[in-house]
């Protein structure tokens, strides 16, 4: 919600509407009005395609989203958002570890947002990142994030107390200093599913496309409904008290029937315990009882 | 090393600093790192380390047997507490929250936050504290609610504000930030106006890291913010590390104080002595207080303006500030806020005050040098100020 306010006072932000619940609070937080649209079906992130759709003379930025470390359609978003003049910034929690171009995520649009959230491949209990080109911008975000006076390095339109504490950022290090391992053990347990469900019909274990390196950070399941019930696999998994869920729950007001990319998404997918909860072995087990289900 | 004995030793005109390390205005409370890695090893081998865990969940129990209040919830810090707050007084609405001119620079942009309009009321001269009698003018359907804050040198007039905001029917509550463990009326704060909120940061009493806690008694609003914090979208939980932190702190709460009262009397008697200058002591002596923050006034007949003052002390390594200066209905902010027609004693009082240096890491001998650089300021106050206005 930083990022956000630093980037624009007010107006409409294209958001795809595949998006969780609190990342749309913290748009409205940020005084910007949140315009879902649609995502691309094939990849299921929101494109320039969907986004130009959506813009119109209220729009003042477009959020995208990295699903899974899906790149959210950098050069395509990119170019309408200077055609258009509205800022453009990710979410790009998914992507700690990963490569495009051979190169990191941080860099894209006018700023990504990173977490450093225990579930994070960086962990520091809570905690977040901004990460930006602009310098101006890095600025006004210095300034945001907190009200001491020393602090204060360019005039901002609000302030709030977001500094993240010296004990997060020693667990976040510490939490950095195993990446590596972190993520070896991510690759581990995927391929432990991917090799255990590779016979198995009707699922199919998303790997993003795009990427030069990807980061196993979580594994979602893609079910085709005309092959498998999700509700059964659900279930089957619930029955040996393993807890799997949509990766983002059906919205509880909006109905997505305006969306079909979305709401393929929210009948398809489901979240598969990764490197946090489960061994290579646990991969194994967890995948006998979907391909039974 | 001796204290100035001239002014060319000042360390604003060039020499050495009074102090080899900072002292700040923080408490600092630094508890036994091993107690702390051994809580935090914990939380590690559990894989819980935030959402409401069990450090969290014990904190705010013994929160609320401190504050003797039925509800504590605990938040990542103290101004997300205050914005939630604000959201459910406003109830989806757009308005006004009313709040002293003479206060913390972060009250006017946590209402913006919320969605509301800050409306700035004078204070008193006597307790800093929102004035009963700004309410009538300001207070009107616009309001959503009004916060109220005790200061750290006693409580505001929380029984005329009550009679007032009941009579005009907008919920009250209170950022009591500086009164962990302090009294009104000889009952703990906590547990009065709608809700009360503290701070669980590093220069508060209770040291979290960062953190902060709403106490409530009232069933209803702890129940709306249980289920903005635990079924809302906003993560604004205080995690397990901080919890742990927080709750070393509340371990040695008895010993804190006593430490900080021994360094606000010596405050007390030192500066009795050096004319110019005002300590300000609890207005209300009759009730308890944590001692945490010492606040002087530099009265009309100092050789310095406040400000000078202020330049000096930090040009010496004390990082002190100007107390609650600028006034708030004045301090830049480019957002909407209304006020009072006047504020005179906010926009008189935030001339008029600046801290000194107090917490964990300042000593009572810190303290005697402190004061006897004060008198050496005292003494050749004329010849300093030429000096500081020739060179501007």
């Amino acid at each position: 919600m930083i990022l956000a306010k630093g980037l624009a006072a007010s107006g409409d932000v294209i958001v795809p509407a595949y998006a969780s619940p609190a990342t749309l609070e913290s748009l409205r937080w940020a005084g910007l009005t949140p315009v879902l649209t649609d995502v691309d079906p094939e990849s299921m992130v929101l494109t320039h395609v969907q986004a130009t759709k959506a813009m119109t003379q209220r729009t003042v930025a477009i959020f995208g989203i990295h699903l899974f470390g899906i790149p959210c359609d950098p050069a395509g978003l990119d170019l309408i958002a200077r055609q258009q003049d509205c800022a453009l910034f990710f979410d790009a929690r998914d992507t700690i570890g990963c490569l495009r171009a051979l190169r990191p995520f941080g860099d894209l649009g006018d700023g990504e947002v990173f977490s450093f959230n225990e579930t994070s491949l960086v962990n520091g209990a809570e905690g977040g990142a901004i990460t930006t080109r602009d310098e101006e911008l890095s600025k006004r975000l210095r300034t945001m994030r907190n009200f001491h006076r020393s602090e204060t390095f360019a005039p901002v339109p609000i302030r709030m107390n977001g500094k993240m504490s010296e004990a997060q950022a020693a667990l976040a290090l510490s939490s950095l200093d195993f990446l590596s391992e972190t993520l070896q053990r991510g690759r581990a347990v995927f391929e432990g599913y991917e090799a255990a469900l590779a016979g198995c019909r009707g699922v199919r274990l998303i790997r993003p496309k795009g990427l030069d390196q990807w980061n196993y950070g979580r594994v979602i399941l893609d079910i085709d409904p005309a092959v498998r019930s999700i509700d059964r696999v659900v279930e089957a998994l619930r029955q040996r008290r393993i807890l799997c869920a949509p990766p983002i729950g059906l919205p509880a007001t909006k109905g997505t029937g305006d969306f079909p990319g979305v709401a393929a998404l929210h009948k398809r997918l489901l979240e598969l315990p990764s490197w946090r909860q489960a061994s290579p072995d646990d991969a194994l087990a967890i995948s006998e009882v979907i391909e039974r289900a | 090393m001796r204290v100035k004995r001239n002014v060319d030793s000042l360390a604003i005109f060039g020499g050495a600093t009074l102090f080899s390390s900072v002292k700040g205005v923080g408490e600092l409370a630094m508890p036994d790192v091993e107690d702390y890695l051994r809580m935090l090893k914990r939380a590690l081998g559990a894989s819980s380390l935030t959402n409401n865990g069990a450090y969290a969940r014990e904190l705010e129990r013994r929160l609320a047997m401190l504050h003797d209040v039925r509800h504590c919830f605990a938040f990542a810090n103290a101004a997300l507490g205050i914005i939630m707050l604000m959201r459910i007084f406003a109830g989806g609405r757009r308005g006004e929250v009313v709040m002293p001119a003479f206060s913390y620079r972060g009250l006017p942009h946590f209402a913006h936050w919320a969605g509301q309009t800050p409306c700035f009321g004078d204070v008193e001269e006597e307790t800093h504290g929102l004035d009963p009698r700004t309410l009538s003018e300001i207070v009107h359907e616009r309001t959503t609610s009004i916060l109220a804050v005790n200061n750290a040198n006693g409580a505001c007039a929380i029984e005329e504000l009550s009679e007032e905001a009941e009579r005009l029917r907008v919920p009250l509550f209170y950022d009591s930030v500086y009164g962990v463990a302090s009294t009104y009326d000889g009952r703990p704060l906590g547990g009065f106006g709608r809700a009360e909120v503290f701070s669980l940061h590093a220069t508060k009493l209770l040291n979290g890291f960062e953190g902060g806690y709403a106490t409530t008694n009232d069933d209803a609003l702890a129940a709306a913010l249980r289920a903005l914090r635990d079924n809302g979208t906003t993560n604004t939980y205080l995690n397990e590390m901080h919890a742990a932190m927080a709750l070393l702190s509340l371990d040695d709460l008895d010993g804190l104080i006593e430490r900080n009262r021994a360094r606000y009397e010596s405050y007390k008697r030192i500066l009795a002595q050096i004319p110019g200058l005002r300590f300000v002591d609890h207005h209300d002596a009759g009730e308890k207080y944590n001692f945490e923050l010492v606040i002087v006034e530099a009265l009309t007949t100092w050789p310095l303006t406040r400000d000078e003052t202020v330049g000096l002390l930090r040009a010496e390594g004390a990082a002190i500030v100007a107390y609650y200066s600028p006034p708030l209905h004045d301090s830049g902010n480019t957002f909407e806020s209304v006020r009072a027609t006047n504020l005179p004693v906010a926009e008189s009082l935030a001339k008029r005050f600046f801290q000194l240096p107090v917490g964990e890491l300042v000593s009572l001998s810190d303290i005697e040098r402190i004061g006897e650089y004060l008198e050496f300021v005292a003494a050749s106050g004329g010849e300093i100020a030429a000096r500081l206005r020739a060179a501007r």
